[in-house]
């Protein structure tokens, strides 16, 4: 079960750039460790997160081994109407993860 | 008055004293010191498709500009386990031109593409923070596609001190 914290400001002003931030907690196994026994544990990654603004997709990332634990991300979007901004990932093992918070835009 | 003389005797000698240094700086040191500037290429950094060959299957021939990405990463990483990036594109972010896919490459992980970023016109500022995994002080490449096909690039070096186990081979 993947628990995430995401930062969306609560209110914008129309047109104003504001930041999103967003933290989910998982492994991001590499597929390159050995567990006790010597097997290797099997690479499980969130290869997938799509973060949408009012059903538009305005931000996609695949992330490899190569992104640490626990994924943060921070980027940008143009807060334009008041909605939600949703998140949703899935890793190598299939599990889905969502988030979502809501944005009040004021002219 | 006589007091005084010696004064300036003193300050004299100590004149001199410098003169004879300043001579030992420039005679002795400089002539040390210039063979190893010289040997020290200014900012040199290695092409981009040299540090990441997989940049070839990425922008398929098309060439990087090193211009307008800004990677800010520490020189210095503690801990390969999580190193903090932050990539900045210079771009309008407009319908008409704006960052379409970011690449995070390394040179030295056993998978060089550490991220794929799709980013959208309505993102206001081209720009992402993330924490990576590095094994071992390599350069990390930001290449950057957009909406008019062109790629532009940029590259910084870190000295991981604990490197991220990411490689088997590396646990031995």
């Amino acid at each position: 079960m993947s628990v995430a914290r995401i930062l969306v400001p609560s209110q914008a002003k129309r047109g104003e750039v504001i930041e999103i931030r967003i933290a989910i907690q998982h492994p991001m196994e590499t597929g390159f460790r050995m567990d006790n026994n010597g097997r290797a544990i099997p690479k499980n990654t969130i290869s997938n997160l799509v973060c949408r603004y009012n059903g538009v997709d305005v931000f996609r990332a695949e992330m490899g081994s190569g992104i640490a634990a626990n994924p943060y991300l921070q980027f940008y979007i143009v807060a334009q109407e008041s909605g939600n901004v949703e998140f949703a990932w899935v890793d190598d093992a299939g599990e889905k993860g969502s988030a979502s918070s809501a944005i009040q835009v004021t002219a | 008055m006589n007091n005084r003389n010696n004064h300036t005797d003193r300050y004299d000698g100590n004149a001199a004293r410098r003169r004879v240094l300043k001579g030992v700086a420039g005679g002795v040191l400089l002539p040390m010191v210039m063979p190893v500037l010289a040997q020290l290429p200014p900012t040199a950094r290695p092409p981009l498709l040299e540090l990441v060959p997989v940049l070839k299957d990425i922008t398929r021939g098309a060439p990087v500009r090193e211009s307008r990405v800004k990677l800010e990463i520490p020189h210095l990483a503690e801990n390969g386990h999580l190193v903090p990036l932050t990539v900045s594109v210079e771009s309008p972010m407009t319908a008409a031109d704006h960052v379409t896919t970011l690449y995070l490459l390394s040179e030295k992980n056993p998978r060089p593409i550490i991220a794929k970023i799709s980013m959208a016109p309505g993102a206001g500022r081209a720009a992402l923070t993330t924490r990576i995994r590095l094994a071992g002080a390599q350069h990390v490449v930001a290449v950057a596609q957009m909406s008019d096909g062109s790629f532009w690039g940029a590259s910084a070096d870190v000295i991981v001190t604990e490197t991220a186990c990411l490689d088997a081979s590396e646990i031995t």
